[in-house]
C-alpha cells in the first residue's frame, strides 16, 4: 500500500472529462486527474510555484438562471394541467428547485490558478470561493515549512530569491497580493478590483487570501445594459441593410442584368 | 507528470457493469478474478488506497459464476 504522505484538501471539480482533486505533502501540491480507470498525477513543489491566484466568476449565477429556465419551463404547466398531469410536472420540476438550492448554497464561483515559471495550471477542484480558503490554510503552514533545495544555477550562499517587500501602486493601491510567503510577487495586477468586489470588507474571504485580477488573460468586460443598447443600435443601423438586395437576386436572375 | 491505471477500479467494473445483462457475467466474472490476482501487488494509484475494490471483485465474481451453474 502507498505510503500516507498525502492530506486531501477539500473541494472536487472536473477539467473536461477528468474527476480534479487536490492533495497535499510536505513539500508539494499533488492535482490528481482521474478518469475512472486511471489518473494521472501533476506535482508542484512549493520552490517553484509562484502565486495561486482566485478570480470571482459569475458562473453560479449563470448555472441558477439556466436551471431558473428549466424549472420555469416544468413549473408553468403545472397551473394549466389536471391534478395527475401537476403532480407529474411538480416530479419533474422539484429536482431542478433542489439544484438552484444547492448551487446557491456551495457559495460563490471562482477560478483558481497555480503560477510556475514554466506554466499556469488551473486548480477545477478549488471552484467556489469558500473552498480555496479552507485549501491555503492548510497549504500555507506547509509551504512556510519548505526547504528549498539548491539549484543548479544558485550554489552560491545568496537566497534563491528574496521575498520582495510590498510596493504600493500610483494611488496608493497595494500592487502585490498573496498569501503572505507562499505567493511570490512575480505576478503583477495592473487591473483595479471590480466595483462589486471593493465593497467587500478584506476579511470576506479570509485573512490569508485577496482576491485579484492577473494581468494575463485580464479582459474587462462590457456591462450588460451597454451590450443590449450596441446590440440594438448595430441591428437598427445594418437590419435594413438586407433589403437593399434587389429581387432578381433572390429569384437567381441576378447574373442575367450583370451580363447586360 | 506521472499516469497510473487503477486495475481495481477496472476489476470491479468487471464484476459489477455487465450484472444487468444475462450472459455477459459468464465471460467477465472470471476475467475480474483474473484481474483481481494478476494485479493485485502492482502498484496502483499513489494515493492512499486499501485492497478493498480487489476483494469485493473477486466476491462478486464468485457469486456470479456460482449463481450461473445453477
Amino acid at each position: 500500500m502507498a505510503e500516507k504522505i498525502y492530506e486531501r484538501l477539500p473541494g472536487r471539480g472536473a477539467n473536461t472529462i477528468f474527476a480534479v482533486k487536490l492533495w497535499l505533502a510536505n513539500d508539494h501540491l499533488l492535482l490528481v486527474e482521474s478518469m475512472g480507470f486511471s489518473e494521472s498525477y501533476k506535482r508542484f513543489y512549493f520552490r517553484d510555484i509562484e502565486s495561486i491566484t482566485v478570480t470571482h466568476t459569475d458562473r453560479r449565477l449563470i448555472i441558477n438562471v439556466v436551471l431558473a429556465v428549466f424549472a420555469a419551463l416544468f413549473t408553468l404547466p403545472i397551473f394549466f394541467s389536471d391534478l395527475a398531469a401537476a403532480i407529474v410536472w411538480s416530479i419533474l420540476a422539484l429536482p431542478i428547485y433542489a439544484l438552484i438550492v444547492v448551487n446557491t448554497l456551495k457559495g460563490r464561483a471562482c477560478v483558481c490558478h497555480l503560477t510556475t515559471a514554466v506554466q499556469r495550471e488551473k486548480l477545477a477542484s478549488l471552484s467556489r470561493c469558500s473552498v480555496p480558503n479552507a485549501s491555503l490554510r492548510k497549504i500555507e503552514p506547509s509551504s512556510s515549512r519548505r526547504k528549498p533545495l539548491p539549484s543548479p544555477s544558485s550554489r552560491s550562499d545568496a537566497p534563491l530569491r528574496p521575498a520582495l517587500p510590498q510596493s504600493r501602486g500610483p494611488r496608493g493601491r497595494r500592487k502585490v497580493h498573496g498569501v503572505r510567503r507562499l505567493l511570490l510577487p512575480r505576478v503583477r495586477f495592473r487591473a483595479p478590483p471590480p466595483r462589486h468586489l471593493r465593497k467587500l470588507p478584506p476579511q470576506a474571504l479570509g485573512p490569508q487570501i485577496r482576491l485579484v485580477r492577473p494581468v494575463c488573460g485580464y479582459r474587462p468586460r462590457r456591462p450588460l445594459s451597454r451590450g443590449i443598447f450596441a446590440d440594438l443600435g448595430f441591428l437598427f443601423h445594418h437590419g435594413p441593410c438586407p433589403l437593399a438586395i434587389p429581387t432578381s437576386f433572390h429569384e437567381g436572375a441576378v447574373w442575367e442584368s450583370l451580363d447586360r | 507528470m506521472t499516469r497510473r491505471v487503477l486495475y481495481d477500479n477496472i476489476a470491479l467494473s468487471l464484476a459489477t457493469l455487465p450484472v444487468v445483462t444475462v450472459y455477459l457475467p459468464v465471460i467477465t466474472a472470471p476475467a475480474s478474478i483474473f484481474f483481481s490476482i494478476k494485479y493485485w501487488k502492482n502498484p496502483g494509484s499513489i494515493l492512499p488506497r486499501t485492497k478493498v475494490r480487489f476483494v469485493l471483485a473477486i466476491l462478486l465474481s464468485l457469486i456470479q459464476i456460482l449463481l450461473s451453474r445453477r
